[in-house]
């Protein structure tokens, strides 16, 4: 019998994680971590979770490593800890993206935000805790973003919304 | 007077029975030509309907010659017999003078001219009645043929207006299935033409929006920093989202 094995992240843990994490680039960032710990948790020279952070990110230590930290600390067994960055690791491989397009860099306040609205969404299959936001820059969008969540398209570029407010409101036949 | 074996006569006597005899013969002549003539006309009347009226004409014209003459010579070769005869009496007539002889010849000769007078007459009357009958022949047929040539123009005039109304009413039927596909073409035509006007003013259109937009997009874009830019697309996301019936429902503020 194939029997689903319980994965040894928690529904709690995962959804203060990807959270935190909230896009692609900081999950591919996460996935590097754990798998670095992942080897040197062995190591005979001993291994610090927090000194391998500051070593990789100096002084600016990402989010998500402190919820990360809290919960290695409660494992305490490296065995436990070990299943569960491997299970860990295979959730944010199998993460729901969330792509969005837009024309310039978005700022970790609109990420915030962003992350927030579509967590927000009923439809979709998307809840706080299985989405990341997946960023792709595109200087042909002139204004606003694109928005592919779930199978569906949202588009929230700023020439669409002008293109709806020339026709409701039939600027041809009235202006031109 | 001498008595003979054969019948005596006085000269006076042989006259008067010769008179007679001539106009008996006469009258049976007479009647004889009549009886013949009506039953040539009979004849003739019942053929002249299958005979053009030149022919029918000419037909009765030779039969009443043809008639006349039968009747001069056959008067004629009666009146010939009859003299003969009476010169034969007169010549076995021992008791006739010279004088009874020239008086008889002179009667003879008045009969003889007269008898041709009245045969004249008659030739002449039945000319004259040949030329009515034939004229009437004549005028009846082109009654005939006048009414025939009516009603057949009035079959032919008849047959005309059937045929006529016919062709009016096959074309008509004709004109108006035509007219029917001719409308019914040209109303796909004008459909076909309407949706091919309204794509292209729609497509037109799209391109006008898409020129306007993009140029006000770039406008407002110029007044717009990042802060404001973000701000902006999270307010029509969550305006976008609402209208798609996506099921937001927002339970956190967003952060400044």
């Amino acid at each position: 019998m194939n029997e689903k094995i319980q994965s040894a992240v928690s529904k709690k843990f995962r959804s203060s994680f990807f959270s935190s994490l909230k896009t692609k680039e900081k999950a591919n960032q996460a996935s590097d971590f754990i798998r670095l710990v992942l080897q040197g948790m062995f190591s005979t020279d001993g291994f610090d979770i927090k000194k391998m952070a500051e070593k990789n990110y100096g002084d600016n230590v990402p989010s998500w490593f402190e919820v990360l930290e809290v919960e290695l600390l409660e494992k305490g067994n490296s065995n436990v800890v070990r299943n569960f960055l491997l299970d860990l690791q295979e959730e944010i491989s199998k993460v729901l993206l969330v792509k969005v397009e837009l024309s310039f860099t978005p700022s970790d306040c609109f990420i915030e935000n962003l992350y927030q609205i579509v967590g927000e969404i009923k439809s979709c299959g998307v809840d706080k805790s299985n989405f990341l936001l997946d960023f792709d820059v595109d200087n042909s969008i002139t204004g606003g973003m694109k928005l592919y969540v779930g199978g569906k398209y949202v588009d929230v570029t700023l020439k669409s919304f002008l293109v709806g407010y020339l026709e409701k409101n039939d600027v041809i036949s009235r202006y031109l | 007077m001498y008595f003979t074996d054969e019948f005596l006569f006085t000269g006076d006597t042989h006259l008067v029975v010769v008179g007679y005899l001539l106009i008996v013969m006469a009258f049976l002549l007479f009647v004889y030509v009549v009886v013949v003539l009506n039953k040539k006309n009979l004849k003739r009347r019942k053929k002249k309907k299958a005979m053009s009226v030149d022919d029918i004409g000419e037909d009765a014209y030779q039969d009443a010659l043809q008639i006349l003459d039968k009747a001069r010579t056959d008067s004629l070769r009666i009146l010939s017999r009859a003299q003969l005869k009476a010169q034969n009496v007169l010549r076995s007539t021992y008791a006739i003078t010279q004088e009874s002889r020239k008086e008889l010849d002179d009667n003879l000769s008045e009969i003889y001219k007269k008898q041709a007078e009245s045969l004249e007459d008659i030739n002449k009357e039945l000319l004259q009645s040949y030329k009515h009958a034939v004229q009437q022949g004549k005028e009846e047929n082109i009654r005939t043929l006048y009414e025939t040539t009516e009603a057949m123009k009035r079959e032919a005039l008849s047959g005309v207006d059937e045929l006529k109304t016919a062709i009016k009413e096959e074309t008509l039927g004709a004109k108006r299935a035509l007219e029917g596909k001719i409308q019914m073409e040209y109303s796909k035509v004008e459909n076909e033409v309407e949706l091919y006007k309204q794509e292209k003013i729609k497509n037109l259109n799209n391109k006008i929006f898409d020129i306007l937009s993009e140029v006000y997009s770039r406008v407002i874009m110029q007044d717009l920093d990042q802060i404001k830019h973000e701000k902006l697309i999270l307010e029509l996301l969550k305006e976008e989202i609402n209208k798609s019936g996506m099921g937001y429902t927002p339970n956190s503020t967003l952060r400044e």
